[in-house]
C-alpha cells in the first residue's frame, strides 16, 4: 500500500469516526445504531495503520490478494449495517402501526364520551 | 332454528368489522345492510383520501379513523383490537366494497357458536353460483389453496376470502400478530398452526359494486410470491412458538 493511499484512507476514516461520534453527541444518531459504523471505522483504521496484519491474516486464510480480503471484510460489514437498518425499520413500522391503531380506538372512545355528555 | 339463533345472539356479542379504504361509493349501502341485519359494527377508515370519513361522520356511523393508511391488514387488526377492548365474543369482517352480503353473517358465526375459532366465507364451496372471480384469479386461488394444504394439511378452498368470522381465540391471536398486506391466507396458516379450528362456510359473493381491487397487474406477481412465502414462514414460525 502506498503512503498516499494510507494517509488518504486514514484521514477519511478518522474523519468518519469523529463525524459519527459528533452525531451521537448531538443526538442525531442513536448510540445503538452508531456502533456498527464505529466498528467499520476502527477496522478500516487498523488495516491502514498496520497493513502487515491484513497481509498476514489474508495469507493465512488463503486469499490470493490482500485487497480481496479487505473487500470481503468491507462488504460483510456493510451488509451487517444494511440488515440492522432493515430490522430497525421493521420495528418502527410495527410501533407506528400499533400507535395508529391505538389513536383510532382512543379517538373513537373520546367521541362516544363527548356525544354522551352533550 | 331461528329462535335459537336469536337467543344465541343475545348471549354472544357480535361485532362486524368493515374495513374501508376509499369506499365513498359503497360505504353507506354496506353499513346500512349490516345495521338492518341487526349487528354492532365498526367502520375502520384506513386513511382514505376520498370522502369516506366525512360520509361516515355525516351519517353518524361508528368509525375508527386511522390517521395513517396501514393497509388492509392493519385496518382489520384495528377492528380486532376494538373487538377485544370492547369484549366482543365474535367479530366478522365484511369488506366495505359491497362484495359481501350481510345475510350470510348468521351462517358464518354459527360454527363459531358450535366451537370453531375461525370461519371463512367460501365462494367455491357451492360450485358455479354467485361471483366466482376471473379465470386467472381462480388459478391463483387454487395455487394458494394447494400451498396451504401442503403446509398445514388442511383444505381451504377459498383462502383469499375476506368474509370471515373470528371467535375469541382467533381475535386474541390476530390482535397479537396480523400480516400487513394480503393477510387472509397467511393468517389462516397461523391460525391452523397455533391449533385453532378453521371451518369453511359456503357464501355467495357479489361483484364489487364500486372501487378497484387492490390486486392487479404486476402486484399480482408480488402477491403470489409474498403470500406463498408468508404461508411457509407462518408454519415455521408458529410451529417453533408452539414448542
Amino acid at each position: 500500500m502506498s503512503m498516499i493511499i494510507r494517509v488518504g484512507a486514514g484521514v477519511i476514516f478518522s474523519g468518519l469516526f469523529f463525524y459519527v461520534v459528533s452525531l451521537v453527541g448531538k443526538g442525531k444518531l442513536l448510540l445503538k445504531y452508531s456502533l456498527l459504523w464505529l466498528c467499520l471505522c476502527v477496522v478500516a483504521l487498523l488495516s491502514v495503520c498496520f497493513p502487515e496484519l491484513i497481509y498476514r491474516i489474508s495469507g493465512c486464510i488463503g486469499f490470493i490478494s490482500p485487497s480481496n480480503f479487505a473487500f470481503l471484510v468491507a462488504v460483510v460489514l456493510l451488509l451487517m449495517i444494511s440488515l440492522s437498518l432493515s430490522i430497525a425499520i421493521s420495528r418502527l413500522v410495527t410501533a407506528c402501526k400499533n400507535l395508529t391503531q391505538r389513536i383510532a380506538i382512543l379517538e373513537n372512545e373520546n367521541d362516544v364520551l363527548r356525544n354522551q355528555q352533550s | 332454528m331461528w329462535i335459537v339463533g336469536v337467543l344465541m345472539d343475545d348471549m354472544l356479542r357480535v361485532l362486524v368489522i368493515i374495513p374501508a379504504y376509499n369506499e365513498q361509493a359503497n360505504i353507506v349501502q354496506t353499513v346500512s345492510s349490516v345495521v338492518e341485519a341487526g349487528y354492532d359494527y365498526v367502520v375502520v377508515n384506513d386513511g382514505s383520501t376520498d370522502k369516506t370519513l366525512s360520509i361516515c361522520r355525516q351519517h353518524g356511523f361508528n368509525v375508527l379513523d386511522l390517521p395513517q393508511n396501514l393497509g388492509i391488514g392493519g385496518a382489520v387488526q384495528a377492528g380486532h383490537k376494538y373487538a377485544l377492548r370492547h369484549d366482543y365474543d365474535i367479530d366478522v369482517q365484511v369488506d366495505g366494497d359491497g362484495q359481501h352480503d350481510p345475510s350470510y353473517i348468521g351462517n358464518l358465526i354459527e360454527p363459531i357458536i358450535d366451537g370453531a375459532d375461525l370461519t371463512i366465507g367460501s365462494r367455491f364451496a357451492v360450485p358455479t353460483e354467485g361471483f366466482q372471480s376471473t379465470f386467472l384469479r381462480r388459478v391463483g386461488i387454487r395455487w394458494l389453496s394447494g400451498w396451504l394444504r401442503l403446509f398445514t394439511g388442511k383444505t381451504i378452498k377459498d383462502p383469499t376470502s375476506g368474509f370471515r368470522a373470528c371467535g375469541k381465540k382467533a381475535i386474541d391471536l390476530f390482535c397479537r400478530d396480523y400480516p400487513d398486506d394480503y393477510p387472509e391466507p397467511e393468517s389462516i396458516a397461523a391460525a391452523l398452526k397455533t391449533g385453532l379450528s378453521v371451518v369453511e362456510v359456503p357464501v355467495l359473493m357479489r361483484e364489487r359494486q364500486g372501487g378497484v381491487s387492490s390486486i392487479s397487474g404486476f402486484s399480482s406477481i408480488y402477491y403470489m410470491i409474498k403470500v406463498s412465502l408468508a404461508i411457509s414462514m407462518a408454519c415455521f414460525v408458529y410451529r417453533k412458538a408452539a414448542h
